[in-house]
């Protein structure tokens, strides 16, 4: 028997190292898949491990101070208006050249102002400064105004008067609305009466009702030839220019 | 040349209308109206956006010009039902123009309504005066009404008879 085994022992001799490589093995065969886990688990809970919520009026997560400049990173201003609705800036970084400065310089603003039903308008800028006293944003580097009913308004820059609801493009605008796109060459949004008025020169495409047209063979429905006097317009028959209906309350 | 007919042709009893066809034969209501002015006013809750200075709406061949106009849109929709111009107004189609005080485009009847008075032109050198214009965008017809004795009058430029 002795000499079967021989070569084997042989074998197992040379090998000698073999039996610490199955150690090896085998524990590597547990640390590893841990090793992968852990990373994993790191890598996911990293973010909200760093996340700190910083919720009062002036959040000062990070304070670095060169020589006086004060400047914050994650910043929010919060304020509320006459009638108690929220209005509030947010900023990745904002900057303030000496601590009594009433002037914030912002990058990467958001700011959101709530309006009476609720509904809520935004504004998204790459760069602003802020006026801490009377609560003006200058915003600028691409603005993007939105009301939650679905209005749209992007321009280069703008004002926004944060307490007022109201925000002045600072020069062209295109956007969109419920009742359709446009483009003008200056635009006023008052978002509390949900209002945009559009100066300079406007193109607007709106979309006209959606009827089922009848096949062009068709006859006219015969209640098409009713007398049109039923379409006088709202106000009396033939409306002199100057009397103007004023349901539309315009001067 | 054709030397218009110098006088005026009895104008047809009140009431009576001259229909004359035109390209705005069923017309496509169902396109989009672009709409140009020196301002509007996008009012979202009363669903209308009222144009002023020089305005020009477009939908396909049929034009319409005003000093001011509104779009009154439907609340569910947000499609606009009714377009009504207010002062120095003109309605267009490929071949012929007409100028009122006021115009109504009303989308769903498919019917354009102008107010008085109205005066008609068209490239043949024919002129009609009326009170009221109806432009019919299915059939075409642009029909000329008059609410009372003056009716509708025009002057019709005839080609010379053949020699």
């Amino acid at each position: 028997m002795r000499p079967i085994l021989a070569p084997l022992l042989a074998d197992f001799a040379r090998a000698g190292d073999a039996t610490a490589y199955d150690r090896f093995v085998a524990v590597m065969r547990l640390v590893l898949p841990l090793a992968a886990l852990a990373v994993g688990a790191a890598a996911l809970l990293w973010p909200l491990v760093n996340e700190r919520e910083a919720s009062f009026t002036l959040s000062r997560e990070e304070l670095v101070k060169r020589d006086d400049t004060i400047r914050v990173l994650g910043a929010r201003y919060a304020g509320r208006d006459r009638t108690g609705k929220r209005f509030e800036v947010k900023a990745v970084e904002a900057l303030q050249n000496t601590p009594a400065a009433r002037r914030v310089l912002i990058e990467g603003l958001e700011a959101r102002m709530t309006l009476s039903d609720d509904n809520a308008a935004g504004v998204h800028a790459a760069r602003g400064l802020y006026a801490l006293d009377d609560h003006v944003l200058d915003a600028e580097g691409g603005v993007r105004l939105t009301t939650t009913d679905g209005m749209r308004v992007d321009t280069a820059g703008a004002t926004v008067d944060l307490p007022a609801k109201t925000a002045r493009s600072a020069g062209p605008v295109t956007g969109s609305s419920r009742l359709g796109r446009f483009e003008a060459g200056a635009a006023v949004l008052t978002a509390e009466d949900r209002v945009l008025r559009l100066d300079g020169g406007v193109t607007m495409r709106i979309l006209p009702d959606q009827v089922s047209r009848p096949a062009p063979g068709d006859q006219a429905a015969p209640e098409d030839q009713t007398r049109p006097e039923d379409q006088a317009p709202t106000d009396d028959k033939t409306p002199a220019d100057d009397k103007v209906p004023a349901e539309d309350g315009t001067p | 040349a054709a030397a218009p007919v110098a006088a005026q042709d009895a104008p047809p009893a009140s009431g009576e209308a001259a229909a004359v066809p035109d390209s705005l034969r069923n017309h496509d209501t169902s396109q989009p109206i672009d709409i140009e002015a020196r301002s509007a006013e996008i009012r979202q809750r009363e669903n209308q956006v009222v144009f002023e200075g020089a305005v020009r709406a477009v939908q396909g061949v049929l034009q319409l010009d005003a000093d001011r106009l509104i779009a009154l849109f439907s609340a569910d929709t947000d499609q606009a039902e009714r377009v009504e111009a207010r002062g120095n107004v003109v309605i267009r189609s490929a071949r012929r123009a007409a100028r009122g005080a006021w115009a109504i485009y009303d989308v769903a009847a498919r019917r354009v309504t102008m107010g008085g008075p109205v005066t008609f032109s068209q490239e043949t050198g024919d002129r009609l005066t009326a009170d009221r214009l109806v432009v019919d965008l299915e059939t075409g017809l642009w029909q000329f009404e008059g609410a009372d004795a003056a009716g509708v009058s025009g002057e019709f430029a005839v080609p010379d008879a053949p020699q």
